[in-house]
């Protein structure tokens, strides 16, 4: 075996570039895993380490389904007896220049673990006589690019705050991009006097709040909260799981492809090696332990790769999060010996599994040097028998399987499917291609692939998968940003929106506004969490805001009249998925007077939020819960006139008023929905590298294999011209071949992706849109890639004398 | 008035450095083959009789000297018009046939007369793939073929755009003694009745047999036995 080691050592050295392809490509697709891996670990574990850091491990927390509690209740409970260390935190989003920071405001006095996160004396000293100061731990400052004393400005709620960095924590890593103030300061800066978000107790405290607690406060704990956080990011983490095992598959083929190009060339060398006495085990055990060393090093080159991806990838969901699910995740991932071990196994299992029919036909070299062969792959009809099969079973479970992992398991096989067909395809094209150009260089050239099958099948198969995964991510975000730009363009009927920097917009500023000459009519929304999760939204609609509904189950004018009345429910389209609720069904509202049980009259589109909401009149909801503020107005004008007039107008009325037009609201809301698909077309990009890696590694193994076929050329009288074309008419032909195969994966991948993964990620069906703009960008970039690929090798092959390749061997 | 030598070697000189050691494997070669001549060329392993026939079919340069063929000065010619000349004029077979994998039979004998832009005379394709006995392999592919019918199908591929001289590097070299017989007297046949050059380096004895003449690569040069 030293021996055999020995002759694989030396042929790897003098085919260096096939190494490093190899290598390349199961690094490419371990650092998207890992990348995703690392992140998704952020999304599930550290969505909340802050508040873990401030209190303790095992703290509780005390909320109000409203988000807000009354600083009364800290007072009334702390001189209880038997009262435990009551800790009051404040918290708001704040954006420094692009970057989503989370202000945590407390009381510096009552933490118990002051000194974990670095807080002395000093520092607390600092913040509570420091006018709007503020606490970062050092890798925040330095991340920010302030030192002590720096005044900066963040955004909070709409309105614009200066601070102050009075203090620099030495420790306290979980408050990354996190701004600590002092409660008292907080309150007074950001107009929240006697309000609290939350309150943190200690582990062993339960009993006592239990029965201390009044009604409508729930205790949560630190695993609690993690797994809330976690269930509002299933649906992304799902997605970004799926898409990296994806990328992964595309990078084993690449592994195949190249291995299984290897083995061609060394055909004659294994088979002189099973004429002197190796063994069938012995080539096996060979090829398995190659496998092994170029799996397990480019593994470990993937993991360092996806450990530094991993970083910009959790950049990229941040602000999204944030936006969407109101978490701030921690600033860094925090990879684990655990995870990478798990990681690094797993591909080079999958690794061997996939190079298993390599070694398959390299067991059936025969001994001695070969002259014949046969030219049909024995076992043809059984590979297209297994490759249909994992269509149809893929297809199968995907669409009539309920869950999500189901459907992206379906999703996996049926590529696969698709991939092990795809080599058959892409000979069958090329024999197309050929047809129309059989005269010429290009035909010649195309008739030297068509009979290649071994030797370019799973490059094509590995560029194909890649290409279509690219393009068909592509084409799921575009055709969901068309549905959204529609939805958004139906949904907003109001011509400008009020919201207000500060505090809430009462009955009387309601009442004043409606009043407005000009101002035809008001709608208005008030977002309301019922105690067992549930979010109500209370609205006020006039005639024309109607038509903003877009039912998909229900009579409108019928559910229009039962809504009005008071007498019935609307429900969004994910709440409808997530609950197994329909029209006709019953929802359970407790109010502080009674239970109201209340019929859903029609489920409506929205797809501003994954987790699902009631939608109930407004005129009703004030009644239930006694509560007259509104969360925003919508202004219909007589005649709107110039926008900046009805701003100074609103503001002189209210200084605290922010007046945004339909326009802006639109656009607001595209850019959340761009900032949110920004990963996915990250990922999409990762994938086309992959597929570049691919396609190199096609074309530079078939140029290395090829260098006595192009001496003989040369030697015939192609000219160094000629052959130049020959090559590039060959890697353009390959690319061409794997992009029209990808045309219509590309297609089938985003119609799974959109009519089943979708609706089971996030609750919410789109319909089906083809933009045609990601296919061409495809096919296009896939043909420019062909081009250039080709011409370094055709350079480098046709620059040489002919000569020396024609030596007898 | 003699006609042109269809190939002249004029104080053709080749050396190779290798292990910092200049090694001469041509110098001051002179050679003169006319039209329908059979020249066997014979000389130890490593004497240098491939790079001889690499200089004339203009696949190499020569570090001195000048290369003829068919009255044209090849050495120091561009590439692209040295190439077009020896796909024109040149009919080349190798020891290991050097056929083209991916190519049919058929296939890889058009090569010469696509490269060319010559049309394909079925009626004259025919005859010679009868006369080489490989007219029932047209459509299969190289790596079916025994040694014997793959050299027969380079043969074919050498002579199917009727050169002016052919070039054959052992090309009994990879065969079996029966075979290499075969493909002999087929090199004998063919070439017989047609009007072009043939200069054959070889090892084996019964190869020169066919020969008009004799040359032995010694040291550099060309000796007649």
């Amino acid at each position: 075996m030293r021996l055999l080691l020995q002759s694989s050592r030396r042929f790897f050295y003098r085919h260096p570039g096939q190494l490093l392809l190899a290598l390349i490509g199961i690094a490419a697709g371990v650092a998207v895993v890992t990348g995703v891996a690392l992140m998704r670990d952020v999304l599930v574990n550290a969505l909340d380490l802050a508040g873990e850091e401030l209190a303790g491990r095992d703290s509780l927390r005390i909320e109000h389904p409203s988000g807000r509690i009354n600083e009364s209740l800290l007072t009334d409970l702390a001189t209880r007896p038997g009262a435990p260390v009551l800790v009051p935190v404040i918290a708001a989003r704040a954006r420094f220049d692009d970057r989503v920071l989370e202000l945590l405001a407390t009381d510096p006095m009552s933490l118990g673990g002051g000194d974990r996160i670095g807080l002395g004396g000093d520092q607390i000293n600092a913040l509570m006589r420091t006018t709007a100061g503020v606490a970062v731990n050092t890798a925040t400052a330095q991340r920010l690019g302030l030192t002590e004393g720096d005044r900066f400005t963040v955004r909070i709620a709409g309105a614009e705050q200066e601070f102050e960095l009075a203090a620099i924590l030495a420790r306290g890593r979980a408050l990354d991009d996190r701004l600590l103030m002092d409660i008292a300061i907080a309150q007074d800066t950001l107009g929240r006097q006697g309000q609290l978000s939350w309150i943190e107790a200690p582990a062993g405290s339960r009993p006592w709040l239990e029965a201390e607690l009044p009604e409508g406060f729930r205790i949560e704990t630190a695993g609690q909260r993690r797994d809330a956080a976690a269930r509002l990011t299933e649906g992304m983490r799902a997605n970004l799981t799926a898409m990296s095992l994806l990328s992964l598959a595309v990078g084993l083929f690449v592994i195949y492809s190249v291995l299984s190009f290897l083995l061609v060339q060394r055909r004659r060398a294994f088979g002189m090696l099973r004429a002197v006495g190796v063994t069938r085990g012995q080539i096996t055990g060979l090829l398995a332990t190659e496998t092994f060393i170029l799996a397990g090093l480019g593994a470990l080159f993937g993991l360092v790769l996806g450990t530094v991806l991993a970083d910009q990838l959790l950049e990229l969901v941040r602000q999204p999060i944030s936006e969407l699910y109101r978490l701030v995740p921690a600033a860094e991932v925090r990879p684990t010996v655990g995870l990478y071990l798990v990681i690094w196994t797993l591909a080079v299992i999958l690794a061997q599994a996939s190079t298993l029919t390599v070694w398959q036909e390299a067991r059936r070299i025969p001994p001695g040097q070969l002259v014949r062969h046969q030219r049909e792959f024995r076992g043809q009809s059984a590979l297209y028998l297994a490759a249909v099969g994992l269509l149809v079973s893929g297809i199968a479970v995907a669409v009539l399987s309920g869950g999500l992992a189901a459907a992206l398991g379906g999703l996996f096989l049926a590529l696969m499917g698709c991939a092990v067909l795809a080599p058959s395809a892409g000979m069958l094209l090329l024999r197309l291609m050929r047809w129309p150009l059989r005269q010429t260089l290009s035909g010649r050239a195309l008739a030297m692939l068509t009979t290649s099958r071994r030797r370019i099948g799973p490059a094509v198969a590995a560029l194909s998968l890649a290409l279509a995964l690219s393009a068909g991510i592509g084409l799921m975000v575009l055709g969901f940003r068309i549905t959204v730009d529609d939805w958004v363009d139906r949904l907003l009927r109001a011509e400008a929106y009020v919201t207000v920097s500060q505090g809430v917009i009462d009955a009387r500023l309601t009442e004043r506004l409606g009043e407005l000459e000009g101002i035809a009519a008001l709608s208005s929304a008030r977002q309301h969490h019922l105690p067992d999760g549930q979010v109500l939204i209370a609205y006020d609609l006039p005639a024309d805001a109607w038509d903003g509904f877009e039912l998909v189950a229900g009579d409108p004018a019928m559910a229009r009249e039962a809504f009005m009345a008071g007498e019935a429910v609307l429900i969004t389209e994910p709440f409808a998925r997530r609950q197994g609720k329909g029209v006709g069904d019953e929802i359970v509202i407790d109010t502080p007077q009674r239970r109201h049980t209340m019929p859903i009259a029609a489920v409506y589109r929205d797809y501003g939020s994954d987790q699902g909401a009631i939608a109930v009149d407004a005129e009703h909801y004030r009644e239930w819960f006694d509560d007259e503020i509104r969360d925003s107005l919508g202004l219909y004008f007589h005649d709107i006139g110039d926008i900046r007039r009805w701003r100074q107008r609103l503001q002189a009325i209210d200084e605290r008023i922010v007046l945004t037009t339909r326009g802006q609201v639109r656009d607001q809301t595209l850019a959340v929905f761009d900032r949110t698909f920004r990963i996915s077309w990250a990922l999409a990009v990762l994938v086309g590298i992959i597929a570049l890696i691919a396609l190199i590694s096609a074309l530079l193994a078939l140029g290395l294999e090829r260098r006595r076929d192009h001496a003989t050329l040369r030697a015939l009288g192609l000219t160094r011209r000629g052959l130049t074309g020959l090559v590039v008419s060959q890697t353009t032909g390959l690319a061409a071949a794997s992009a029209v195969i990808a045309v219509p994966l590309a297609i089938a991948i985003h119609t799974g992706l959109t009519l089943v993964v979708q609706p089971r990620a996030f609750g919410w069906t789109l319909p089906l849109s083809l933009p045609i703009t990601p296919l061409v960008a495809m096919v296009l970039l896939a043909l420019a890639i062909g081009l250039l690929a080709g011409i370094y090798p055709a350079w480098h092959i046709a620059s040489r004398e002919p000569s020396p390749e024609l030596r007898s061997r | 008035m003699a006609a042109d030598p269809v190939l002249a070697l004029t104080g053709l000189a080749r050396h190779f450095v290798s292990g910092g050691e200049t090694i001469r494997v041509l110098d001051q070669l002179e050679l003169e083959v006319s039209a329908g001549e059979r020249v066997a060329i014979m000389g130890a392993s490593g004497s240098g009789k491939s790079t001889l026939l690499h200089l004339a079919a203009g696949m190499d340069r020569p570090d001195q000297g000048r290369v003829r063929v068919v009255g044209q000065d090849i050495a120091d010619t561009p590439e692209p018009r040295r190439t077009r000349l020896r796909a024109a004029t040149i009919g080349l077979v190798f020891q290991d046939f050097n056929l083209i994998d991916s190519l049919t039979v058929a296939e890889n004998i058009e090569l010469p007369l696509w490269l060319n832009r010559k049309p394909v005379d079925d009626e004259a394709t025919n005859r010679l793939t009868c006369e080489l006995g490989i007219d029932g392999l047209l459509e299969r592919l190289p790596g079916e073929l025994s040694g014997g019918e793959q050299q027969r199908v380079a043969i074919a591929r050498a002579l199917i755009h009727e050169p002016r001289l052919l070039l054959a590097d052992e090309p009994t070299g990879a065969l079996d003694q029966s075979t290499a017989a075969g493909v002999l007297d087929l090199f004998d046949r063919v070439t017989a009745g047609r009007d072009c050059a043939l200069v054959m380096v070889t090892h084996n004895p019964d190869a020169a047999r066919i020969c008009d003449r004799t040359l032995w690569l010694k040291q550099g040069r060309l000796e007649a036995e």
